[in-house]
């Protein structure tokens, strides 16, 4: 059934980067950011971009030692099978995550706007099992649908604002650099919840067929998705203030409703975007989804990954439903990217390191003994 | 890899049933072949003597319908019996090289083989081609003598272009070969014949350019081909279901055309053709979807038009899938998306309707499929007017009887219009298929039904590929190149490589001498001026 | 064996969902579209009034194809008590046989006594707030008096009251008579200063209605009201004009003539000077337009500068008179900054603003506000 020979561009992969990366995180951002950071929101996302592109770099550096090895795979030399075993699991437990939360938030995003009555069980089980008829079939075909939604997602995003022009008060952005710093990092951490996908480099090196423009590609990549979120957070704030934007819950859908399109239908515009939003979700999710799967797949040493794929859908399921309320899906989700996000993203990267420079150092010892 | 290894040196015919030895005999031969063509009163058989004393026996078995009787008549027989008069007299040097000068200087017949099988001997006859059996020899000499009626060429009736050539396949695989060397007169131009079918026996011709081919699409094809048992080939659609990846796509997987300019324009592009007896459909493969879009005119007027209107059918191809479903979505779902004055205006002129949305496009949609087949089946003049014509006249009544809104009428019509600006048929009647699937779930989710339609249609396709060659190309794995060609349509200048996907052998097809002929004219000239 | 266990999966959630129905699904006709809300509060009690108002989908289907219009009504307005808005929608289920569907509602009129009630007032804008529904490009406003006797009104220039006053509202340029504000400016308003907007006013004449003036809300309550003259020096203050006619008057032989300034641009610019602790605020406005009147006697006099000069004299005197009239407004009578003076200050001078902004309110009434206002006239009409 799978007759693909698994090996993808590094061109691909950026894109499927940025697509996992652009995903529930965007809704959300501009008032989270301005809640903290106040009108100096877009300086505290750039910031968040630098930091993101550097551990990104870093997680692909250490993958790049090992070119033939998945994370599962060398991360057991680096830090003892059982503790590699251990954090595999957690690894493949923390994507699974990210889908159930993405997952959860797009079905109210969706309840709200779109079908109120509908129950949020039926759009999120939808929503799995479409995203598992495309895992099942391998890496090949998730990237190339990434490849292919990437235009239409980032085009509309883009587009939308322009009516907004005219709209924006550039004073919002002001007084600048009057922020404690304390609060401004705190808007530099939640930004990261909107960062997270590029984990995922660390388990795809080995399908990539160029390697060396990786690197460039990553660079692309997330430069892209932070020049993004400072377009996306210098609308919402223009047209709304940084008090006002922090006060809602979805403030980009809530920028695109108050738009006036002078030459659109002025109501259908944010049914559209609610369209191309499922786009956005979907490549994050199955993004997430494909890479638990593989995880769990080199784990347990099983050839077909596609077993596996219909097993975790109650999973993700029932993570899903648990939250009783959305505040309760954003007190959850907060939790997983502060201590789980900066543990991958930051603390793992760090140990792998100092595990190589540590052997290297051994290597050469026992050379010259 | 090894499916390959294995046929690689049997590119042609796989090993036929083995045949029956021929005999020394005449009368014996004879036999056999009547025997085996018993109650097939169509099959003639005629003696010939010749010698002075007309005592060698000669007989011609042919079928009656199936060969050009002039040249039976004319060259066959005729220089057999009137200028076999020349034989001398010594019988045993005549008998031995009787054949040998029968065959080689007698028959004035073009096309000559020599067999000694009795069962190919009896395929040939049925043919087209003429038998000629020697008393004394188990040699027999097939003289090729196809002739029979056949359809002269003709414009395509499915696909008309304003401008372009006007010869279309017919049903005889010669004449189609014949057309596609017009076309390209290159002596890497290929024909492998194969021939395909237990009992059809139906004469296949794989077409490929030497050099430019990607071979190991060539050699799929060929294994494909070869692997096909079954009892009869009627047309080239059974060839294309038995070599397709996916059957249970919707979509093609091959491309079919009646135009031979088409063919050789896919030649050069790297392509493989494969042309079949009785049809004057032709098979191309690799096809992408965009292939499916793209009509030969398109490379015949300017480039502006040209991509203009691919874009156009592009979008007609959305609109064909999803207006009915949309029109569902916003009013049976998300009025608030629709402007004020239009959702007043629907909900009041959908007052009094007695059916849902769902049922209502279900209804009106159906009703037209309905009205299309009946227009193909009905006689030509009849049935061009039916379609389109019937479908409004009934959906205006229908409108005035109150059981369908006039809104919805217009969404079926513009759905019909869009679906066949589509180029390529089958793409056509995939798309119209799959409008009903994107109804339900449009009736069942509203606009993220529609959403979750498009992911599911979207993962296939991604995944689909058609002899090795991703159905979706050049979107997936993007190569811009691949874009000048697809969504729009670069000019003429610009399209100096292949397209990239096919992988093909030679890259380059044009170059633009006119241009490098303009440079260096100017540095000429500014030679001079410097001097 | 996978392609079996697929479809059994796959008949199961099919026949699930199709056997149970489409959630969501309601057809357009069965709908209700509310194109204007008003609310009142019940007396004495704790309950809301509100009062829907849908057009009549039968009559614009008559309308359309019978070519003549029927006597029926154009459409309906229903009213229902209520313990809040919501479940005021709900309720009038009871009576009505289509679904109300919010999406569309282009108007929502508040009556007097749901301003002067710091909590309803709290109440409602909430639950408007809230809404997944409602569109934030809807129309809030005001009127002295009962909503519901808007409401239940007819009006023959446009039986759709929403419809009537977005049209109404479209216009906003031509006089500037009166805030083009939608739901969103003024929630934002509310939101960044805890409580405090301007929302327009609505009459309701014998057969129309007219918006014009509005209502100041300071602290989640009705603070005052701005006449039109007031209205417009607000509109000055803050950069909003954008079209209208300023009059003056000019002698003439007995009676002083009034001459309009048809204003077509206007470019504002803000400063802030502060001085022992004495705040200035200045604005500069320089505004261009046209005379379009004047009288019949005085032909060929307009080419004459120094007749423009005294009417652009003129016309900047009757500008600064109504900036005074409104700042005084703010700043004496609702005692409320609703000129972005503390937000201007917020922005360009964080530091003073840190000095001021915990008692900005008191800080505000002796804040000194001048105008710098030079206009210019362009054109004159066809004549001399």
């Amino acid at each position: 059934m799978i007759n693909n020979n698994d090996k993808v561009t590094a061109n691909q992969v950026s894109i499927l980067v940025f697509n996992t990366i652009v995903g529930a995180g965007i809704l959300s951002l501009p008032s989270d950011v301005s809640k903290e950071a106040g009108p100096n929101g877009i300086l505290a996302v750039i910031l968040a971009g630098f930091l993101s592109l550097f551990f990104a770099r870093f997680i692909l550096y250490i993958s790049s030692l090992f070119p033939k090895e998945t994370f599962v795979e060398y991360s057991s030399k680096l830090i003892t099978k059982p503790i590699s075993v251990f954090v595999s699991i957690v690894f493949s437990f923390y994507l699974l995550l990210f889908v159930s939360f993405d997952a959860r938030i797009f079905g109210e995003v969706l309840k709200i706007y779109l079908l109120p009555t509908t129950p949020i069980e039926i759009i999120i089980l939808t929503m799995l099992f479409t995203s598992a008829y495309l895992v099942r079939y391998g890496i090949e075909p998730i990237v190339r649908m990434s490849e292919i939604l990437f235009p239409f997602i980032v085009l509309p995003l883009l587009i939308v604002f322009f009516p907004a022009i005219n709209e924006i008060d550039m004073a919002n952005f002001l007084p600048l650099l009057k922020v404690e710093p304390i609060k401004f990092l705190k808007g530099v951490l939640v930004t990261t919840y909107s960062f997270v996908g590029f984990e995922i480099l660390y388990m795809v090196y080995p399908y990539v067929k160029n390697r060396e423009k990786l690197k460039k590609g990553i660079n692309y990549s997330i430069a892209f998705v932070t020049f993004l979120y400072v377009y996306i957070v210098f609308f919402t704030v223009g047209i709304f203030g940084h008090k006002e934007t922090s006060e809602q819950l979805w403030p980009l859908l809530m920028a695109i409703k108050s738009i006036n399109y002078p030459i659109f239908f002025v109501e259908n515009i944010e049914g559209i975007m609610m369209g191309i939003w499922t786009f956005t979700i979907f490549t994050s999710i199955f993004s997430f989804y494909y890479f638990a799967v593989l995880t769990t797949a080199k784990l347990i040493k099983v050839r077909e990954h596609s077993y596996l794929v219909i097993p975790m859908i109650p999973i993700m399921f029932l993570i899903a439903i648990i939250p009783d309320s959305i505040a309760s899906v954003y007190k959850y989700t907060g939790l997983a990217s502060t201590y789980l996000s900066i543990f991958f993203i930051v603390i793992l990267p760090v140990i792998l390191f100092l595990s190589i420079k540590i052997r290297k150092g051994d290597k050469r010892d026992n050379e010259k003994a | 890899m090894g499916f390959l290894d294995k046929f690689f040196g049997k590119k042609e015919e796989i090993e036929k049933k083995t045949g029956t030895q021929s005999f020394n005999s005449l009368k014996k031969n004879m036999d056999y072949i009547k025997d085996k063509l018993k109650d097939c009163d169509d099959v003639i058989y005629r003696d010939i003597w010749v010698g002075e004393e007309q005592q060698y026996n000669l007989a011609l078995v042919f079928i009656d319908g199936l060969i050009d009787k002039d040249l039976i008549n004319d060259h066959v027989m005729h220089s057999l019996l009137l200028d076999a008069r020349q034989a001398e007299p010594n019988v045993e040097k005549i008998k031995k090289n009787l054949y040998e000068v029968i065959k080689k200087a007698t028959i004035t017949g073009g096309d000559i083989k020599e067999i000694n099988d009795l069962d190919k001997c009896i395929l040939s006859i049925l043919s087209g081609d003429t038998a000629l059996l020697f008393d004394g020899s188990e040699k027999i000499v097939i003289i090729s003598s196809k002739g029979w009626q056949t359809r002269s060429i003709s414009p395509p009736e499915t696909e008309t272009v304003v401008r372009g050539s006007r010869e279309g396949f017919t049903e005889t695989i010669r004449v189609n070969t014949a057309l596609v060397r017009r076309w390209i007169r290159d002596p890497n131009l290929k024909i492998k014949q194969i021939q395909v079918g237990e009992r059809s026996h139906t004469d296949v011709a794989v077409i490929y350019i030497e050099g430019i081919v990607n071979n190991k699409v060539l050699d799929v094809v060929l294994e494909r081909i070869n692997l096909i048992r079954i009892d009869g080939v009627i047309e080239s659609g059974y060839i294309e279901q038995l070599i397709e990846e996916d059957w249970h796509s919707p979509f093609p997987q091959v491309l079919n055309t009646e135009r031979p300019d088409r063919v050789a324009a896919a030649l050069l592009e790297g392509k493989v053709a494969i042309l079949t007896d009785n049809t004057p459909f032709a098979l191309i493969v690799p096809a992408t979807l965009t292939s499916l879009f793209q009509s030969p005119e398109d490379y015949y007027e300017r480039w502006m038009i040209s991509s203009l209107l691919r874009i156009l059918r592009f979008l007609s191809a959305i609109i064909a899938l999803t207006a009915p479903a949309i029109y569902i979505a916003f009013t049976s779902y998300h009025p608030g998306l629709i402007p004020t004055k239009l959702t007043l205006y629907i909900a009041a002129t959908r007052q009094g309707v007695p059916f849902p949305a769902f049922i209502e496009a279900f209804i009106m949609e159906a009703t037209f499929e309905l009205l299309r087949e009946a227009g193909i089946r009905l006689p030509m003049p009849i049935g061009q007017t039916i379609g389109i014509v019937g479908g409004l006249i009934i959906g205006q009544a229908a409108v005035q009887a109150g059981i369908v809104s006039p809104l919805m009428v217009i969404v079926v019509a513009v759905t019909a219009v869009a679906s066949f600006s589509i180029p390529s048929y089958s793409a056509a009647i995939s798309f119209r298929m799959l409008r009903f699937l994107f109804m339900i779930l449009a009736a069942m989710f509203g606009l993220y039904g529609i959403m979750l339609g498009f992911m599911i249609l979207l993962t296939h396709l991604v995944v689909l590929k058609s002899f090795g060659v991703p159905y979706l190309s050049p979107f997936v794995e993007f190569d811009i190149s691949d874009i000048s060609d697809t969504l729009i349509k670069a000019p003429i200048m610009y399209l100096k490589r292949r397209p990239e996907i096919l992988n093909t052998q030679d890259k380059k097809r044009m170059k633009d001498l006119r241009k490098e002929h303009m440079e260096s004219i100017e540095d000429d000239r500014r030679e001079k001026d410097d001097k | 064996m996978k392609r079996l266990k697929f479809f059994f999966f796959a008949l199961i959630i099919t026949a699930s969902i199709i056997l149970n129905g489409c959630w969501d699904k309601v057809e357009i006709e069965d709908r209700a579209f509310v194109m204007a809300i008003g609310i009142d509060l019940f007396p004495e009690s704790n309950k809301y009034v509100v009062t829907f108002q849908f057009p009549n989908a039968a009559q614009i289907a008559k309308g359309t194809s019978s070519g003549g219009g029927g006597s029926d009504k154009a459409s309906f307005s229903v009213s229902i008590v209520a313990d809040t808005i919501f479940s005021a929608s709900r309720h009038l289920s009871t009576r009505l046989n289509k679904a109300l569907y919010l999406g569309h509602t282009q108007a929502i009129i508040l009556g007097e006594d749901v301003v002067e009630n710091k909590e309803k007032f709290q109440e409602v804008l909430d639950s408007l707030d809230r809404s997944y529904e409602l569109s934030r490009k809807l129309h809030l406003i005001v009127t002295p008096g009962k909503a519901q006797d808007i409401m239940l009104k007819d009006y023959t220039i446009e039986p759709n009251i929403g419809a009537y006053i977005q049209d109404v509202f479209k216009q906003s340029r031509r006089t500037s008579l009166f805030p083009n504000l939608d739901y969103n400016k003024i929630i934002k308003s509310i939101h960044d200063t805890d409580g405090n907007s301007i929302i327009p006013k609505i009459i309701s004449g014998k057969d129309e209605l007219r918006i014009s003036g509005s209502a100041i809300i300071k602290n989640y309550k009705l603070a005052g009201w701005l006449d039109n003259e007031e209205n417009m020096g607000y509109m000055w203050l803050t950069g909003n004009v954008k079209g209208g006619d300023v009059t003056f008057e000019m002698p003439g032989d007995g009676e002083d003539i009034k001459v309009p300034f048809d204003i077509f641009n206007v470019v504002t610019s803000k400063r802030v000077e502060e001085h022992n602790g004495k705040i200035k605020y200045i604005v500069k406005i320089v505004t261009e337009g046209d005379i379009t009147e004047y009288t019949f006697e005085k032909h060929g006099q307009m080419m004459n500068t120094k007749i423009l000069n005294i009417m652009e004299k003129k016309t900047e005197d009757k500008i600064k008179m109504m900036i005074k009239k409104a700042a005084d407004k703010f700043q004496k009578d609702a005692k409320v900054d609703m000129l972005g003076i503390g937000d201007y200050l917020e922005k360009y001078h964080p530091n003073v603003w840190d000095k001021y902004k915990d008692n900005w309110n008191e800080v505000f009434q002796d804040v000194e506000i001048k105008a710098e206002v030079s206009a210019h006239i362009r054109r004159i009409g066809l004549f001399r």
